[in-house]
């Protein structure tokens, strides 16, 4: 029953040329890349440690509450030390003498001015971190204004309506009713300085803030996401690569099975067998199976043990990713099975070879530094990316259940086609 | 269940294959009986690998019956695959798999498994004398070695029906004699055996019955003897040469190939014997020895001889075994 898969397997583990394309190609390349990569990680230059010296320059709660937090926030930032110093003028005598780096002053309404040191590197950090921190500040202002004017406004038409409502009801009631705690809507908005009316005020924010349901933490502005800041050039590229692997290799591979079989002998012979021209053809496929699984984990691991690049976060994730690719790189064999049955004068790995060059030429890629784009985003390399670093960056599993999905059943498809067409040919 | 009525284990009837307008095997009929070693000979491109092709259920075919131990070949083809061990004429291995993987990778395929199979394997290699060479690699074993693999892998699940397909191309004296004597073995242990061969002496010497077929048609069947029989206007003059430096046999072969009432030259390979067929009505030597003389042979001896299968296949093909 298994003898095809059997075979194909020991056949695989003794080829030398086999066993070379699948371990060692892609192990060199990362070797070779993963090598180059690592130096483009360095850094130009090192700009750590930095002390900057701040004085505030206005003496309203709302400044000063901006500027602990502010405080609180860098008190974990590793090489950036926030002093406050006495006044500005002592620092920036202290930047003067090369005591500090950089000195800032933080004035009222919020605003930053930034005094720079001789360092230009390490004041061109500051100069972004403190930028960043006025942006992002400036947002902040820019959504509390608006949501102040929002709640204004709901307040204002909310009143307008409770005033209408009063003047609409009878006026015994109005006067002969004692107001009390909230009975109902009415009392409660006859009068804004009655303590009904105050619940009903406070009613009416808790009813918007459940209606817009913001939550003004900093967090909630500034997704706390990789966004590649510590991840290296090989996170990418172990991905890329891996991809370029499966479609090479599925491609190859894929393409050569009959073609090898056929031109051993072998083909003909274990065509003239009891066993059906069905389970022949499934378990020709299937015995790529462990070979598209090595390649994939074979880069997975050098890349990942050797120069320590990292996938996903979870182990659920990194799971996902592998079988994504392994089940990417099924597909693709399935179908060059199906085209290789066909190329019986060529070596049809040859001439598939420059086909798959163009796709991949035309696919694109991107990592942490570089986009190159493709003629789309739909062809399969690039979505392939795309979903692994979706699922790897971001921990966004969708595109990879989608992929996942999409090539099983392409596999699915391919496999049952190439079975009928597999059954149809008359001559091995 | 066998629905065989009389001794005939293949029996093909009618049989025509197309492919598009040629006309491959032309409504051939023939029996092979059961325990017989049957000889299929035909130059190339005569339909002879067309007919094995069919017969081992490997291509489909457009008119006829053909029946294998009573199964029908259309309708029950897997219960005739099981019946037969197919040795192709190239060798059909995997290199990079030992003899006993090779051997149990075609013993899998035909439902062995278990102990079962590891016997069969080991029967079948030393049933062609690789046993000790069961660990080596297919890749790395020598012509002859793997030419009996190569029927090793045929025989482990000890068929009914051998197809032998060419199986001595290549392979070295002691080789050869060693898959002959294979072959009648498997003969005398009951199976049904279909030869093929370029090499003329092979099949007088191990077939019991031989078909010549060409142009997809059959063209003769019988004994080596009832065959011999069938022509009967052709005979040989065995020229017997001194031994000479620089003789350019080729070309005299040539010349005397044009005299008329000649067929065939055929010289030995170390130019000591010149073989002659010629026209049953040839009598006058003279142009022959003209021939040799102005050549500057020194002949030994002139000897008439009774035509062999060699010169039969040529009488009734009209091309020698071995041309293309």
């Amino acid at each position: 029953m298994f003898s095809i898969f059997k075979a194909a397997q020991l056949d695989l583990l003794r080829d030398r040329f086999g066993l070379f394309f699948l371990i060692f190609f892609p192990t060199i390349l990362c070797f070779l890349l993963g090598t180059l990569l690592a130096s483009m990680d360095n850094p130009d230059a090192v700009i750590e440690p930095m002390t900057v010296e701040y004085v505030v320059e206005g003496d309203s709660a709302e400044t000063q509450t901006v500027v602990d937090a502010l405080i609180e926030q860098f008190e974990d930032v590793e090489g950036l030390d926030l002093v406050q110093a006495s006044s500005l003028d002592a620092a920036r005598a202290h930047l003067d003498a090369g005591e500090i780096t950089a000195a800032i002053a933080i004035e009222e309404p919020f605003a930053i001015r930034i005094y720079e040191g001789t360092d230009s590197v390490q004041s061109r950090a500051v100069g972004a971190i403190f930028t960043g921190v006025a942006r992002i500040t400036g947002s902040y202002q820019a959504l509390v204004g608006h949501y102040e004017q929002l709640y204004a406004e709901q307040y204002a038409e909310q009143a307008a309506a409770a005033q209408a409502a009063a003047a609409q009801m009878p006026q015994d009631e109005v006067s002969g009713g004692e107001a009390s705690g909230g009975e109902t809507v009415q009392d409660a908005t006859a009068g804004a300085n009655t303590p009904a009316a105050s619940a009903d005020q406070a009613a009416a924010a808790d009813s918007a803030d459940a209606a817009i349901d913001v939550d003004f933490s900093a967090t909630s502005l500034v997704a706390n996401k990789e966004f590649g800041i510590s991840r290296t050039m090989m996170d990418y590229y172990a991905i890329a690569m891996i991809v370029m692997i499966i479609f090479m290799g599925g491609f190859s591979g894929g393409a050569m099975t009959l073609y090898d079989a056929r031109r051993q002998g072998t083909l003909r012979r274990t065509l003239a067998s009891p066993q059906s021209r069905s389970s022949i053809y499934v378990q020709y496929v299937l015995s790529w199976v462990p070979a598209n699984m090595a390649q994939v984990l074979v880069v997975m691991l050098v890349a990942s043990l050797c120069f320590g690049a990292q996938y996903a976060m979870s182990w659920q994730d990194n799971l996902l990713l592998f079988v994504m690719l392994f089940v990417a790189g099924q597909a693709t064999t399935s179908i060059a099975v199906i085209i290789g049955m066909f190329i019986k004068r060529a070596n049809p790995s040859l001439v598939l070879m420059p086909l798959l060059w163009v796709l991949l030429f035309l696919s694109g890629t991107f990592n942490k530094d570089v986009f190159i784009a493709g003629f789309s985003q739909y062809l399969p390399p690039y979505a392939l990316q795309s979903a692994a670093f979706d699922l790897t960056l971001f921990g966004r599993q969708e595109a990879a259940l989608v992929a996942v999905a999409v090539s099983a059943a392409v596999f699915a498809l391919a496999l049952a086609v190439g079975t009928v067409l597999f059954n149809r040919k008359k001559v091995a | 269940m066998s629905k065989q009525t009389d001794n005939s284990y293949v029996t093909v009837s009618g049989l025509t294959k197309r492919f598009g307008d040629l006309v491959a095997v032309d409504n051939l009929e023939f029996t092979v009986r059961t325990g017989e070693i049957f000889g299929f000979l035909g130059p190339n491109g005569a339909g002879k690998s067309t007919t094995l092709n069919i017969i081992s259920t490997l291509l489909d075919y457009d008119k006829g019956d053909i029946r294998i131990a009573g199964h029908d070949l259309r309708r029950e083809a897997r219960a005739i695959k099981s019946l037969i061990g197919l040795v192709p004429q190239e060798i059909a291995l995997f290199p990079t798999l030992t003899a006993q993987e090779n051997v149990s990778y075609f013993a899998g395929l035909y439902g062995l498994g278990g102990s079962q199979r590891k016997q069969a394997v080991a029967e079948a290699l030393e049933f062609v004398g690789l046993a000790e060479q069961a660990k080596k690699r297919a890749g790395k074993m020598s012509g002859g070695q793997q030419r009996r693999l190569n029927i090793a892998c045929g025989i482990s699940h000890d068929p009914q029906l051998i197809i032998l397909d060419e199986p001595t191309v290549g392979v070295d004296a002691q080789s050869r004699e060693h898959i002959m004597d294979s072959i009648r073995t498997l003969r005398d242990r009951g199976a049904t055996i279909i030869y093929t061969s370029h090499y003329m002496p092979e099949v007088q010497e191990i077939c019991d019955r031989i078909a010549i077929i060409d142009h997809g048609k059959l063209v003769g069947i019988g004994t080596e003897a009832e065959l011999l029989a069938v022509v009967t206007d052709v005979k040989s003059i065995v020229v017997e040469l001194e031994p000479q430096a620089g003789l350019a046999i080729e070309g005299i072969t040539d010349k005397l190939g044009l005299l008329p009432d000649v067929r065939r030259v055929i010289a030995d390979a170390d130019g000591s014997q010149l073989r002659i067929d010629v026209d049953l009505a040839f009598s006058d030597i003279t142009p022959l020895v003209k021939v040799l003389m102005e050549a500057g042979v020194r002949v030994r001896s002139f000897n008439n001889e009774a035509p062999d299968l060699e010169s039969t296949f040529l009488a009734l093909t009209g091309r020698e075994l071995r041309q293309g």
